[in-house]
């Protein structure tokens, strides 16, 4: 093969990589709430979680992702505003949402089924804040069901 | 055997199983009249579908003769050859996208689990499952929480 | 955990799941589908519920969950004037449109579903349970199941009607 031709193809297939790569962080999330992990992840008193394939396997996640605020206060306003645009973004096939004294006590959103990797996954969205301002945004990625995830989060009871 | 009484019956849920099997033996069969045709998709899924739940030792009751019961095996198994042939496709389109995606995860950070406390990282096990536990826990409703919960102004 | 542990361990707290139900949506008939839905996933989940340390709270959580489920369908429902009796078709998720093969297609509407009469419709229709059987496990009356079994089979007749007919049209 002549050595142009094989440049050629390296620069399609280098091309092809980066598309790939592209279209994969584009689809990463295309959530508004994948911000909220960048942006607050290493802040002061909060906590992120990221936790590998091998370990979710067995719940039949894919992806698992948290923040714990100890005082929510500060991030409040942008976090509710986020989960307003996803839960707005008309991909959300179910939403409980429960309201105390006006302001969002928790939140709970199932999205449409994505496709990652060639896999249909589910996506869940959870989210709770307490009393005394300690509060959690989960995202978790996987092909369990609501029914599943249900017992994941009650099994400790 | 009246098809479009069954039909009703069966809409109305006051089929008993038998009236059922009568049924999708109908609707899997060769004769559906065209004005039938739109039930025979659900009646084949239902008939896949009890298939497929079944241990692999039993066959659904059936009183169809051995000639019918031949028939539709053979019809399963040109099925099982497109999907087959479909599987094999997808199998290779597979492939070569997770080929890439091998690629791009190598340029990436792929994610081992990790915690990140006040702005610094952790890679032990032990504390990451702990704050995993903590947000889980913290995301759910305790029995207290459950007790006082007062039912939002809906 | 086996049928008979079920039926003498998970049964008797049927009253008290209905009690709370009642008290969430405050209306019988709501509260009887909540709890027939959650009987039925904890039946269906029996094998695994001996690793569950309090059944009673786990129950309690689904009830809760499921009740407030309805109380949001039903608001739903109740915003149009009319209340349509097949409002569910104005809600067909895009996906189910692009499905050729019919059989998955029907697939796929049946696990769309409301979570109760998913379950009821997969123990009759495939899992072959007779209804007298489902109203044992669930503790209900032979007519509630009935008639949810009856408004899944519709919901599923009448949406794959839908996107056909929608299907036949931007042909």
């Amino acid at each position: 093969m002549e050595k142009r031709n094989i440049r050629h193809i390296l620069r399609t297939i280098l091309l092809l990589i980066c598309i790939c790569y592209g279209i994969s962080c584009k689809a990463q999330q295309g959530l508004d709430i994948a911000t909220l992990f960048e942006k607050f992840g290493d802040r002061k008193s909060v906590t992120m979680v990221e936790l590998s394939s091998s370990l979710l396997r067995s719940y039949r996640m894919t992806l698992y992702k948290s923040l714990v605020f100890e005082d929510v206060r500060p991030f409040l306003d942008e976090i509710l505003k986020s989960l307003k645009t996803d839960a707005n973004s008309g991909n959300v096939t179910k939403t409980q949402e429960i309201k105390e004294s006006g302001r969002l006590g928790s939140a709970y959103y199932c999205l449409e089924p994505t496709l990652r990797n060639g896999q249909k996954v589910k996506r869940y969205i959870l989210f709770k804040q307490n009393r005394q301002h300690k509060a959690a945004l989960v995202y978790i990625e996987g092909t369990l069901n609501e029914d599943d995830l249900m017992k994941i989060l009650y099994k400790e009871e | 055997m009246n098809i479009e009484g069954l039909l009703e019956k069966y809409f109305e849920g006051t089929t008993t199983c038998a009236e059922e099997q009568a049924l999708r033996k109908f609707f899997t069969g060769k004769d559906v009249p065209e004005h039938l045709e739109s039930y025979r998709p659900l009646f084949a899924c239902i008939d896949e579908e009890i298939r497929r739940n079944l241990p692999s030792d039993q066959t659904p009751d059936d009183l169809s003769s051995t000639v019918k019961h031949h028939k539709t095996s053979h019809r399963t198994y040109t099925h099982s050859l497109y999907y087959l042939g479909a599987a094999a496709a997808a199998c290779l389109l597979l492939f070569f996208v997770l080929k890439n995606d091998k690629k791009q995860i190598h340029i990436d950070n792929l994610p081992e689990s990790y915690v990140v406390i006040n702005g610094k990282r952790y890679d032990d096990p032990k504390l990451i499952q702990e704050k995993a536990l903590e947000a889980l826990e913290t995301v759910s409703f305790s029995d207290e929480e459950l007790k006082e919960q007062i039912i939002p102004d809906l | 955990m086996e049928a008979n542990e079920f039926k003498t361990t998970v049964l008797p707290v049927r009253l008290r799941l209905l009690k709370y139900a009642c008290h969430l949506t405050d209306n019988q008939e709501d509260a009887e589908d909540a709890v027939q839905e959650v009987m039925l996933k904890l039946w269906n989940s029996r094998h695994e519920l001996d690793c569950c340390r309090n059944i009673e709270a786990f129950a309690r959580t689904l009830t809760h969950h499921a009740c407030i489920d309805l109380i949001r369908r039903r608001k739903y429902e109740r915003l149009g004037k009319d209340c349509e009796p097949m409002e569910f078709l104005s809600h067909i998720p895009e996906y189910l449109y692009e499905i050729k093969d019919e059989i998955r297609l029907i697939r796929e509407i049946i696990a769309t579903l409301p979570p109760l009469q998913h379950d009821i419709m997969h123990m009759k229709d495939i899992e072959e349970y007779e209804t007298e059987e489902i109203a044992q496990i669930t503790g209900c009356s032979t007519e509630a199941i009935r008639q949810n079994l009856s408004r899944a089979r519709k919901r599923v007749r009448e949406t794959y009607l839908a996107i056909i007919r929608k299907r036949n049209i931007n042909k």
